[in-house]
């Protein structure tokens, strides 16, 4: 009897001794969250608080300036790594390109679309790339997501309804809900930003 | 069970503890922020009260279950080209996860916290082997420095004072510096800066899960630094070792969960990553190592509710006896009033019989919990198989009959309250006690008795009610 038949027969017989049937039967989940009127406000105001920045664009044709124009606000002059959502602007000019020492180094921004925006959180949803690396978000100083305001969902509950309809059969690898940037209280409170990830999280709202 | 536990001192070393200054502050602060940023937090919600009641029947319904919702997060793992091992123990665990390094040939490997890879000390077993094993939520990488346990499940080294933490990292971190690392922020610069490269050039990644989900064989992690999804994403390899209570049937279930764990652990709508993975990366491999460890012995007895706990920590942050003596007095990787339940079973109820006595009954535990455990009911359930197992002292199990006994005379119980009250009401200054007589003494060293009158509550009550 291997490891997995013990824990089962275990469990089964708690289970059949509780008199209950294997195969479960409930009514329909009805979930409780947050009421508020307007997902975009919600969605601006919750970033906002969670330290994030944001910056609203009348149309996609001003990213490529909004970012070079945030990176200047920030004195940064590091590399910048583009996302799959964004990478026509690797070839621009003035860009300079990461490199692996700039991953060691802690020298880089990454740039790139979001999948969606979380009103209920005022969080970011990014994807795991179909080409490059989840980790790059996650590894840079400073981290620039685009975001649509027609992709502002309202809950989890439609985000969830979102990625079945999107990813049929199979889950994108990584699904990750961000919140503003990387923070610890493990230094004492109030907390500090950039534990291990961006200490700097820019969302560009576009209109369109 | 496997699981290092030196429960059995838990009256000394709450005694030291309790006299701790250095201990004192971070508990202070905690006890006093904590409860009021969860109340805001889950005040934010339509119906914070109904949530609890969703949460809890989610919970409740997948342990009632459990068999079903583990079959179905199997399938979907495997079908997503992941593997699925089983642990029937701690060496059981620890060996499958040894098994997997080996074959990888790891040199280095990441952690980000998880409570039951501590159960299983795992990063001591992998150190035996030769392989590096770095912790990286920030709290954990501290401790693990310090060779201590977590004296908290989210906020490992609450303890440590920032001095400590530089006298740490001066120890450890061989860099060339200008001077000693001393405000948090210095600090926070050198451990980025030291893990980085542990990060990007580990083999495998170990991480914990804080929900698995049936319905696609996905897991839920959730951090506010990102270590996690560093560890989950850098090494080709990724191994994740949890509980098999952590299952949950659908993305709506986890979501639900998600939306109070953050609200009960730290106030926050949801934690700064929250993160859910499928399967392996490309050219990668994906294993999930279920331990039971103990946890399918709990099902159908007693104590089953207790395995509904998300791990959000609100009854430590809201428990007077954790809030007095800190985590490390448990002498367990479970501290607090929900590692008051889960010590004895895990680690046995002989060498952990002292937590489940080491409540006020005040009932904030359950109160906060946001998947309404009893906990006070479960810690009456230890305390009668204590004593129906014979492993309550002598002199406790003589009191208590003499308890008992007493308590069958109505009058002799009355008249003898009454003689107590009126010698201990003569001894009062102002009303105060400052000292208990006798084997009571205990109880008086750190606080006062106030006997405002020479007469016992049920004698007051009658009085009044006579009066017009």
């Amino acid at each position: 009897m291997s490891a997995r038949d013990r824990i089962f027969s275990r469990i089964k017989a708690a289970r059949e001794h509780s008199g209950v049937a294997y195969a479960p039967q409930r009514d329909a989940l009805e979930t409780v969250g947050e009421d508020f009127e307007n997902p975009v406000r919600q969605f601006v105001e919750l970033a906002k608080e969670n330290d994030a920045t944001v910056e609203e664009l009348t149309s996609g044709d001003l990213i490529e300036d909004a970012i070079r124009e945030y990176l200047d606000r920030a004195d940064y002059q590091g590399a910048v790594m583009f996302g799959d959502g964004l990478h026509q602007l690797s070839a621009q000019p003035g860009f300079a390109a990461a490199s692996s020492a700039t991953l060691v180094n802690d020298g880089m921004a990454y740039a790139d679309t979001a999948y969606a925006g979380l009103a209920e959180a005022g969080a970011i949803v990014t994807l795991s790339p179909a080409e490059g690396k989840p980790e790059y978000a996650f590894l840079a100083r400073i981290h620039i997501a685009v975001l649509s305001k027609s992709l502002i969902l309202r809950d989890m509950e439609t985000l969830w309804t979102r990625l079945r309809k999107d990813s049929p059969g199979q889950m994108p690898r990584a699904i990750n809900v961000i919140v503003g940037p990387s923070r610890t209280a493990d230094l004492g409170v109030p907390a500090k930003l950039g534990a291990h990830g961006p200490s700097a999280v820019h969302i560009l709202l576009v209109d369109e | 069970m496997g699981m290092d536990c030196s429960s059995d001192r838990f009256s000394d070393n709450s005694a030291a503890a309790v006299n701790d200054p250095k201990l004192s502050k971070p508990l202070n602060e905690m006890a006093k922020i904590m409860p009021f940023i969860r109340d805001e937090s889950l005040g934010q919600l339509s119906d914070s009260a109904a949530a609890v009641d969703v949460s809890a029947n989610i919970r409740a319904h997948t342990l009632a279950h459990l068999d079903f919702y583990l079959e179905q997060f199997e399938r979907n793992v495997i079908a997503g080209g992941g593997v699925v091992h089983w642990a029937e123990d701690a060496a059981g665990a620890n060996e499958i996860v040894l098994q997997i390094c080996r074959e990888k040939q790891a040199r280095l490997v990441t952690k980000s916290k998880s409570m039951v890879t501590e159960e299983t000390e795992l990063a001591a077993a992998l150190e035996n082997a030769g392989i590096r094993a770095v912790e990286t939520d920030l709290g954990e990488y501290i401790v693990q420095l310090r060779k201590e346990k977590p004296s908290h499940i989210l906020a490992p080294a609450l303890h440590v004072s920032l001095d400590e933490v530089t006298d740490a990292f001066l120890e450890h971190h061989k860099i060339e510096r200008d001077g000693p690392p001393e405000t948090a922020d210095e600090l926070l610069a050198e451990a980025r800066q030291i893990l980085r490269s542990d990060f990007i050039n580990a083999d495998v990644g170990i991480t914990g899960a804080n929900f698995l989900i049936a319905e696609s064989g996905g897991m839920v992690l959730v951090t506010n630094e990102g270590n996690a999804d560093l560890t989950a994403c850098i090494p080709d390899t990724q191994i994740v070792v949890t509980g098999i209570e952590k299952v949950v049937p659908t993305f709506e279930d986890a979501g639900q969960l998600l939306r109070l764990l953050a609200r009960s652990a730290i106030g926050q709508r949801l934690s700064n990553y929250t993160s859910l993975y499928h399967g392996p990366k490309q050219g990668g491999e994906f294993h999930v190592v279920l331990v039971d460890n103990g946890r399918s012995s709990m099902l159908g007895t007693d104590y089953q509710d207790m395995l509904r706990c998300i791990r959000c920590s609100a009854c430590l942050n809201h428990c007077p006896v954790y809030s007095a003596v800190g985590g490390h007095a448990y002498g367990s990787v479970y501290s607090g009033p929900m590692g008051a339940v889960y010590t004895p079973a895990f680690a046995g109820l002989a060498v952990a019989k002292d937590l489940p006595n080491a409540s006020t009954f005040c009932g904030r535990c359950a109160d906060v919990c946001p998947v309404k455990i009893p906990i006070p009911k479960l810690l009456r359930y230890w305390r009668r198989d204590e004593f129906s197992r014979h492993l309550t002292a002598k002199p406790y199990r003589f009191g208590l009959r003499c308890w008992a006994w007493l308590n069958r005379y109505p009058v002799l119980y009355r008249k003898g309250l009454s003689m107590l009250t009126r010698w201990l009401s003569r001894r009062a200054v102002n009303g105060w006690l400052k000292r208990l007589p006798g084997v009571a003494g205990g109880w008086s060293d750190s606080k006062d008795l106030f006997v405002s009158e020479d007469k016992t509550f049920q004698q007051q009550y009658r009085e009044r009610q006579s009066k017009p």
